[in-house]
């Protein structure tokens, strides 16, 4: 499903040698679920960011579902991550002009054929929070942010699920829920899921776990 | 959602900032159409009345204030032209109708004009391609032909000083202007007494007292604001008799005519009695509606710099738009950064700030033309009151491509800030 192949990444701006990522392989299978660990800094966010097509590495191969993203044009990574990509980050990111209903259909706005109508009521209703529809990003809790926040990464039908610590900013129980939430979504309609987390707990709920240092 | 709804969405994020700069873009448009439109409006309704007739006779002089005199009853008189000219122009071959003309007296600050009956008969009004005759809303016509006026002219002329005046109590009857009636409330049946002097203030005419006969239909022409009495009364009513000092038959000959309204057969006809009249030393003949012309591009000049400068206000207005966008873009990286991260194209971020330029600006040209047209509305009706010229407000292609350029020129000035939008790294971001 996933296929990560002889990868170097660095940023140009700072002038080190050693690239931030550099690695020979990294396979996951289709539907694994995935904690990726390690230390701050060492490259968590990077890595999903060159999954979701935002960055590309330096060399390497990026493979998913077969169709290698780091050979592509920009515009074509974008179309490809709007079609596969669910993306949920730490703060998630709610748009905040935008009711609860809105920032869930916005998930599906930029892949073309993916709209479905309803789906954004049914995913809402999924995640909880059908009752919020009408409501503002800013007038639910830390937690109710995740949930929308992951409504919307499933809008589009994603077959990738990222998450970058999705339990960061929340409390351990809010947070269990949350990563319980993320796990049985991913599992439901068979999604493949990448989830960075520097919490240990959390990375022990998922089907695998790799750490970033050991890849290097 | 759709895309269209983002843009709509984000302009109501900031609904003050959104309806200032789109309010200014409007003050902009608003007038930058006024000007046109009322140029374009105004020219339209004074040359549907400069139509009442082809050719106006009058003392030799400015062709323009003959036009203004004769038609709009605007500013004084330029003398006199002698009745001879009248009586050789009816016996004209090419001459379809001529009305005489005699201005001098008013009432309440409506002008009375003296005419033959025929003007009611023969004056056309053209709105568009449509032409109709004068119509009574009351009443009727007085009955004072073109013969009883030559009639007269002869009695006239074997006139002794200190012999009665020969008229008939008949003749002291008036047709309104529809305006007239309404402002000073007359109707048929009601009396009044003309006062000498196109000012106002001035001696009543003791001998002058008429009756009101008719009420003309309003016809969006100077003629509502005018009071029409048989042209005959001007020759008998006291201090109109010529003074010794005045030379009969001179261009101050009070019995000479203010001018005269002729229709004339199209082509040769028409020409030639354009150059016989101008050939003469004692008259001119001018076409009301070439003055009207002349007098319109005259004024177009002063368009020209009113058009750029408020050309410059849009422009201005414009910029303003794209500050207040560009002001925004800092505190917007991370919506923009969330939507590249849900698959939107740089191109797409690029295009939504541009959009949002662009309709806020097409917004602010739409409330801006229709300020243009209160504006012109209201200034219609203020000259329509101040001259009877109706004003001809209405929407046309230019218009349309006002907006549309104003719209283009907003896309432009959004492209800056959302070039600035386009160059964010989502991945530094998120
Ligand atoms: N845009 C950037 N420009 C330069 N250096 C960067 C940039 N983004 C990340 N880095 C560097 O790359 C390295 C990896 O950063 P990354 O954010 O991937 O780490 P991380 O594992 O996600 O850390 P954390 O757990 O703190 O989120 C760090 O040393 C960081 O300083
Ligand atoms: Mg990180």
């Amino acid at each position: 499903m996933i296929h990560l192949l002889n990868i170097r990444k660095s940023y140009e701006n700072v002038a080190e040698s050693a690239p931030v990522l550099g690695f020979r392989e990294l396979h996951i299978g289709a539907g694994e679920r995935v904690a990726l660990t390690g230390e701050s800094g060492s490259g968590k966010t990077t890595l999903l960011n060159m999954l979701s097509g935002l960055l590309v590495p330096d060399v390497g191969e990026v493979r998913i579902d077969g169709t290698n993203i780091a050979a592509l044009s920009e515009a074509q990574r974008d179309r490809f991550r709007a079609a596969n990509i669910g993306y949920v980050f730490q703060t998630f990111h709610l748009l905040q002009g935008y009711t609860v209903q809105e920032n869930v259909e916005l998930g599906a706005l930029f892949a073309r054929g993916h709209q479905e109508a309803g789906r954004a009521a049914f995913l809402l209703e999924s995640v909880g929070l059908e009752h919020r529809r009408r409501h503002l990003p800013n007038q639910l809790s830390v937690g109710q942010q995740a949930r929308v926040a992951l409504a919307r990464a499933l809008m589009n039908k994603p077959r990738v699920l990222l998450a970058d610590e999705p339990t960061g900013a929340l409390d351990p129980e809010t947070g269990r829920q949350v990563l319980a939430l993320l796990l049985d979504s991913a599992q439901q309609y068979g999604i493949t899921m990448v989830c960075a987390t520097h919490d240990p707990g959390v990375a022990a709920a998922f089907d695998k776990i790799v750490r970033v240092e050991d890849l290097q | 959602m759709r895309f269209p709804a983002l843009v709509i969405r984000n302009l109501r994020r900031r609904p003050l900032a959104s309806m200032l700069t789109g309010l200014s873009v409007s003050l902009g448009v608003g007038l930058f159409a006024s000007v046109g439109a009322l140029r374009e409006a105004s020219e339209i309704g004074f040359q549907r009345s400069a139509s009442l007739c082809d050719m106006l006779v009058g003392a030799k002089g400015s062709g323009l204030q003959l036009s203004l005199n004769a038609l709009y009853h605007m500013g004084q008189s330029q003398g006199n032209v002698p009745y001879e000219v009248y009586a050789e122009l009816e016996k004209t071959q090419g001459v379809l109708w001529s009305v005489p003309i005699a201005i001098g007296d008013s009432f309440r600050s409506h002008r009375i004009v003296g005419v033959t009956s025929n003007f009611f008969q023969q004056v056309q009004v053209h709105s568009g391609t449509e032409s109709r005759p004068l119509e009574f809303a009351e009443g009727e016509a007085f009955a004072f032909s073109p013969e009883a006026f030559a009639q007269l002219k002869a009695d006239l002329a074997n006139h002794q000083q200190g012999e009665p005046m020969p008229h008939q109590a008949s003749w002291f009857q008036a047709v309104l202007g529809a305006t007239v009636a309404k402002r000073t409330g007359m109707g048929v049946g009601d009396h009044f007494h003309p006062t000498h002097g196109v000012q106002g203030a001035a001696e009543e005419h003791e001998d002058g007292e008429s009756e009101v006969v008719g009420v003309l239909a309003p016809t969006g022409t100077p003629v509502d604001r005018a009071i029409y009495l048989p042209i005959g009364v001007y020759y008998v009513m006291q201090g109109h008799e010529p003074t010794a000092d005045m030379k009969a038959g001179g261009s101050l000959d009070p019995r000479g005519l203010s001018a005269i309204m002729l229709h004339t057969k199209a082509g040769f006809y028409r020409t030639q009695i354009y150059r016989t009249v101008n050939d003469r030393l004692d008259a001119m003949a001018v076409y009301p509606s070439v003055e009207m012309r002349n007098l319109f591009a005259m004024l177009n000049q002063g368009d020209f710099v009113l058009k750029w400068i408020t050309a410059l206000i849009v422009v201005v207005a414009l910029i303003g738009v794209m500050v207040a966008i560009y002001n925004t873009m800092g505190a917007r990286r991370g919506e923009f950064a969330v939507l590249r991260a849900l698959g939107a194209k740089r191109r797409t971020i690029l295009g939504l700030v541009t959009c949002e330029s662009a309709v806020l600006s097409m917004l602010g040209g739409v409330v801006g033309l229709g300020f243009a047209g209160l504006l012109v509305m209201a200034v219609s009706g203020q000259v329509e009151a101040q001259t009877g010229v109706a004003l001809a407000p209405s929407i046309s292609l230019a218009e349309l491509e006002l907006l549309a350029a104003v719209t283009l020129a907003g896309a432009l000035a959004g492209l800056v800030p959302a070039l600035s939008a386009y160059r964010t790294e989502a991945a530094q971001i998120l």
